[in-house]
């Protein structure tokens, strides 16, 4: 038996994120393992596999906020695709129009963007349900037309030579660079939801969406949380598409579809909806099926048209989202904690 | 033409369009007023049995069946699809929050165009003439043919409908199980079978909009994109209301119609968005829309 449990004396210990020296060990081991990943594919020379973990951790970012509106408050939002593409595109006009500093541009971008899904959540919040993500969808497609039709956002070809960012005189420039960015601020957002999971603020969020009207008769005040959810969420969204413009260096309408908002959902709900976890774990597991299928694809053993790797793709998501949606309602995080119960309490399982 | 003439052609072919809009959107209503589901797929639902019904009638250079064998053909086959949909899929979701019952209605959505994509292909694929088609003049409005039949295949559907829910016991146990599902199956009714007819119904209907809409236009997999008229159409109407719907439909398309002859020259395209503004303002003013029987909670 190797359950012991442990005594935690002070309320601080019981709500902290780490709980023993092993955990740290163990976290500091992921992170170091994280740091040195690039420099083992480097050595193999694959770079595109440094691009892809580029693209995972920016989606990480906005699936985290993602993570807030529907995971945790539980406003099912199909208009995370427009967030980040505002995000994007306020930092590509920014840098390019009025020739703002990369970072400057980035946070105000994000704020703003931030302001934007409060008036869309406006009408959201007064509402239940889907109804929430017919507006935001409704809001999907009215941004898109938006920028379709105005000079400033390029119309449909998008804005092309979005400036790198610097830090302290280095550029970042290259897949490796920004690899380390990317890592950085990741790990940031990452400890930022996890706080808010602890706070006041993440406890409102969770009650909202358990039971909304005994959170109101406790006298948390609904749609205000509901506006909070959506501002939080849409701030990790417009960040993550500042970065992802700055990275690829281009906005264009069509990096940032309907379908994408949908995979983000996917990623929530396979991955254990109001974790932070298991966001990342949703994340990772439909990027690697892509990744896979991609490799597969271009490989001499089985060549696929790109356009059947393509609909293979949102073949094997939609199944994958149907299955975990009628099988596993929990996601993959639940897999995982009673894989966890059943190790410490061997041979006692549940 | 004067300004009158135009603007009658403008309602008088937006009534027509109106009506089929309205015809599909009931198949989302009985969804949602059976099953309580929320499709979101229903947009896909139409563009399959369209493609279904293709696959078993053919193309005018190289027609497969005869028409009336086909259409047989093509309603067992899409009976058995929403059968298995319900089987499959939605009985597993009885009891669950309602988020999940629609973000599977999103995986389904993904799973079915994905594969339309791959079996029939991103091309336009013209369907015989299952309705005559050719233009109809009215003193100086002209109308399409095939629109006008439309319209009273429409028209007699909703009223066939509507008298199944109010006039016949099966549609009595549909209002029953909608109205309180355990109180319900307490009286007998059973739920399953109630949900299976649903089901079957609602690909029936999508397929019928399908083969209506793609007599027109041609089919293509852009036909799942009518989820967005649907859902303007439904949310107009109130969600649970047939009669509704058709008055969704035609509102929708009077509108469409009018936005686009009228703002289109100074916002291209913003007929495509006119449903997503009426989506919102009816949000906002009357979330139960024109005719929806059940309150919406508000928070």
């Amino acid at each position: 038996m190797r359950a012991r449990g442990r005594r935690k004396t002070s309320y601080a210990a019981d709500i902290a994120v780490i709980h023993s020296g092993r955990q740290w060990l163990t976290l500091a081991v992921f992170i170091g393992l994280l740091v040195v990943l690039p420099l083992v594919l480097n050595a193999t020379h694959n770079l595109n596999w440094v691009t892809f973990l580029n693209f995972t951790l920016i989606i990480i970012i906005a699936v985290l906020g993602l993570n807030v509106t529907t995971g945790m408050t539980g406003q099912v939002s199909l208009g995370h695709s427009a967030f980040i593409m505002l995000g994007g595109y306020g930092l590509a006009m920014l840098t390019l129009k009025a020739d703002w500093p990369f970072w400057a541009a980035l946070a105000v971008s994000t704020l703003v963007t931030g302001l934007i899904a409060l008036i869309v959540a406006i009408p959201a919040i007064r509402l239940k349900g889907f109804y929430v993500a017919v507006v935001t969808l409704a809001f999907f497609y009215i941004a898109q037309y938006v920028i379709r039709n105005l000079d400033i956002t390029g119309g449909t070809f998008g804005l092309i030579g979005i400036p790198s960012p610097s830090i302290a005189g280095m550029s970042i420039k290259g897949d490796v660079r920004w690899y380390y960015l990317l890592l950085a601020l990741t790990i940031l957002c990452v400890l930022v939801s996890v706080n808010i999971t602890r706070s006041r603020l993440g406890r409102s969020f969770l009650a909202v969406r358990d039971n909304d009207v005994a959170t109101a008769a406790l006298g948390v005040n609904v749609p205000l949380t509901k506006l909070r959810a959506f501002f939080v969420g849409s701030l990790f969204a417009a960040l993550a598409g500042g970065l992802w413009a700055s990275y690829v260096s281009v906005v264009r309408l069509d990096q940032f579809t309907i379908w994408d908002s949908i995979w983000y959902l996917g990623m929530i709900v396979i991955g254990g909806a109001g974790s932070t976890a298991g966001a990342i774990m949703g994340v990772i597991f439909l990027r690697l099926i892509s990744q896979i299928l991609h490799v597969i694809g271009t490989s001499d053993l089985i060549p696929l048209s790109s356009t059947v790797t393509i609909y293979s793709t949102q073949i094997i998501y939609g199944l994958v989202i149907i299955l975990f949606i009628t099988l596993k309602p929990m996601g993959m995080i639940s897999i995982w904690q009673k894989f966890k119960i059943n190790y410490k309490r061997w041979p006692f399982g549940v | 033409m004067d300004a009158a003439t135009i603007l009658l052609q403008l309602v008088l072919s937006g009534i027509l369009v109106g009506g089929v809009y309205g015809l599909i959107g009931m198949g989302f209503v009985v969804t949602y007023r059976s099953a309580n589901v929320f499709n979101l797929a229903y947009g896909q639902f139409v563009m399959f049995g369209a493609f279904i019904a293709w696959s078993f009638i053919g193309s005018p250079q190289e027609p497969r069946l005869p028409l009336p064998i086909a259409l047989f053909l093509t309603l067992i086959a899409v009976i058995l699809f929403g059968l298995a949909v319900e089987y499959l899929l939605f009985r597993r979701m009885i009891g669950r929050p309602m988020h999940a019952t629609f973000i599977l209605t999103l995986g389904i959505m993904a799973l079915l165009h994905g594969a339309a994509m791959l079996i029939w292909g991103p091309g336009v694929h013209v369907l015989v003439e299952t309705v005559p088609r050719g233009a109809i003049h009215l003193g100086s409005i002209v109308l399409s043919q095939e629109y006008v039949w439309s319209f009273f295949l429409a028209v007699i559907i909703a009223l066939a409908l509507a008298l199944m829910f109010q006039r016949t016991r099966l549609g009595l146990a549909m209002r029953a199980a909608y109205d309180n599902q355990v109180a319900a199956r307490c009286l007998g009714v059973s739920a399953r079978m109630n949900a299976q007819i649903t089901w079957a119904i609602a690909a029936v209907i999508a397929t019928l909009g399908g083969i209506l809409m793609g007599t027109v236009h041609g089919i293509s997999t852009t036909l799942g994109e009518l989820v967005m008229i649907v859902l303007a159409v439904v949310l107009i109407g109130g969600l649970d209301s047939l009669i509704g719907c058709v008055l969704g439909g035609l509102i929708l398309a009077i509108g469409m119609n009018l936005s686009s002859y009228y703002l289109g020259p100074h916002l291209p395209g913003v007929e495509g968005i006119f449903s997503m503004a009426l989506i919102l303002i009816v949000l906002l003013v009357r979330p139960s829309g024109l005719m929806g029987t059940r309150p919406i909670e508000r928070v």
